[in-house]
């Protein structure tokens, strides 16, 4: 199937996949091929697909996924390729907002914020493991 | 008759503005090919986005919605007019001006009220002159200006609209076509344009392709109401994204042919002043060689 990857300040890939995996607000799903003419909105996680033995991975930011028969859209609000990801550096953040959320002084509007971060980190762990 | 030394101070300072000249134009050159990037980048979100939301909303919701429903005969219009910070670039902002000056004097007169703001200090300047009506807007680091910023000037917009401040919006700006080449262009925003209407021959192949895709029904994840808001939202935005974009890739581009145009122009006035400047000489040296001569000959 045809897959795009767009976002408002780039095209970030066109080109086959052979299956598609992406975060909606019911968790991961994934598209093959034929699929029913689907509209999902995206929540933050990973996005990855397959072409053959090559995988891709993507960090997203929320954003927009329509799907029909033969072919896949993105529109993603910001996207995050994995590879140029740094497995520590990412753990490193991710043990530090940990730290920062259990302080018992954070008011509630940070605890939203950095709670919005540790799963964008999340994520970006996720993406790693593709 | 221009005396050597006049001369030759004129062919200096044509030579140094020529400098100045070259060096804008390198400096216009190379911003240009990074306006034109991310301008290239930009067009495909658009472009997809569009075809989505005209496949996804029914022809009822297309009459419906309050941003896709037409109004035949609106009473108040706005334009936001997008020209430059600076000059020195052709007939960039005069060319635009001049279209929303026809605008005004010949399409606006069947509305009650035709407001305008302006972006840029080069806009700003001529109305201010001429006295007209105007509401000026800043916009910050335009340079790297990014989706976000344009979603927060479309909320602005989309609140004054809501609020009824003005039935219709027009972005006025160049159009990128090439370096030498800026087209003023009218995009009607609000409300947005009727999605596959302006497309000619090939309007009655689409009408046939959309009713195909309301046969197939759509599987939602979330609530439709709120996707579409939100796709809409994004869709409004990445107009506004795209016509700053394209007015300053237009500026850049313009700036570099006016400078590439002055830049030959002073190369020009150079070989004619230097003519000049060698008759002048020549001149010189034939009547003092006629001194000599006569002198020599009284001896």
């Amino acid at each position: 199937m045809k897959l795009q990857i767009v976002t408002p300040e780039a095209k970030v890939y066109e080109g086959e996949a052979e299956e598609l995996y992406a975060y909606g607000p019911k968790g991961e799903f994934g598209v093959l091929p034929g699929h029913v003419f689907y509209v999902s909105s995206l929540e933050i996680g990973r996005l990855y697909f397959r072409k053959g033995s090559e995988k891709r991975a993507y960090v997203v930011d929320g954003g927009f996924l329509v799907a029909d028969q033969d072919s896949v859209q993105v529109l993603a609000d910001k996207v995050e390729l994995a590879d140029q990801l740094n497995k520590a550096e990412v753990e490193k953040r991710l043990a530090d907002l940990d730290k920062r959320l259990t302080q018992e002084d954070v008011s509630p509007e940070d605890f939203d914020k950095l709670f919005n971060e540790r799963q964008y980190e999340e994520a970006r762990l996720s993406a790693l493991d593709v | 008759m221009a005396t050597l030394k006049t001369i030759r101070k004129r062919i200096v300072s044509v030579k140094n503005t020529q400098k100045i000249t070259r060096a804008m134009k390198m400096v216009a050159a190379a911003r240009l090919r990074r306006a034109q990037m991310a301008l290239l980048a930009a067009r495909p979100y658009r472009n997809i986005l569009e075809s989505n939301i005209g496949r996804l909303f029914s022809d009822e919701q297309k009459k419906s919605h309050n941003l896709l429903k037409q109004i035949e005969e609106p009473k108040k219009v706005q334009l936001l007019v997008m020209t430059s910070d600076r000059g020195l670039c052709g007939g960039f902002n005069g060319n635009l001006l001049r279209q929303v000056e026809h605008f005004l004097t010949h399409e606006a007169t069947s509305f009650e009220a035709t407001q305008l703001a302006v972006i840029g200090k080069k806009g700003r300047d001529y109305y201010r002159s001429r006295q007209i009506d105007y509401e000026y807007l800043q916009l910050e680091n335009l340079e790297e200006f990014s989706f976000a910023q344009a979603q927060v000037m479309a909320s602005e917009w989309m609140t004054k609209f809501k609020q009824g401040q003005f039935e219709r919006l027009y972005l006025v700006y160049n159009t990128f076509k090439s370096a030498i080449s800026q087209v003023p262009t009218f995009q009607q925003v609000f409300p947005l344009p009727m999605m596959g209407e302006d497309v000619g021959d090939s309007t009655a192949k689409n009408k046939d392709a959309e009713k195909e895709q309301i046969r197939i029904p759509v599987k939602w994840e979330g609530n439709p109401e709120e996707i579409l808001d939100q796709l809409l939202t994004r869709y409004i935005a990445s107009y506004f994204y795209l016509a700053v974009l394209e007015s300053q890739a237009s500026e850049l581009g313009a700036r570099m042919s006016a400078m590439d145009n002055a830049t030959n122009n002073a190369s020009d006035m150079i070989g004619k002043l230097t003519l000049q400047y060698n008759r002048a000489r020549q001149a010189a040296i034939t009547t003092e060689l006629m001194d000599i001569v006569n002198g020599a000959e009284a001896l």
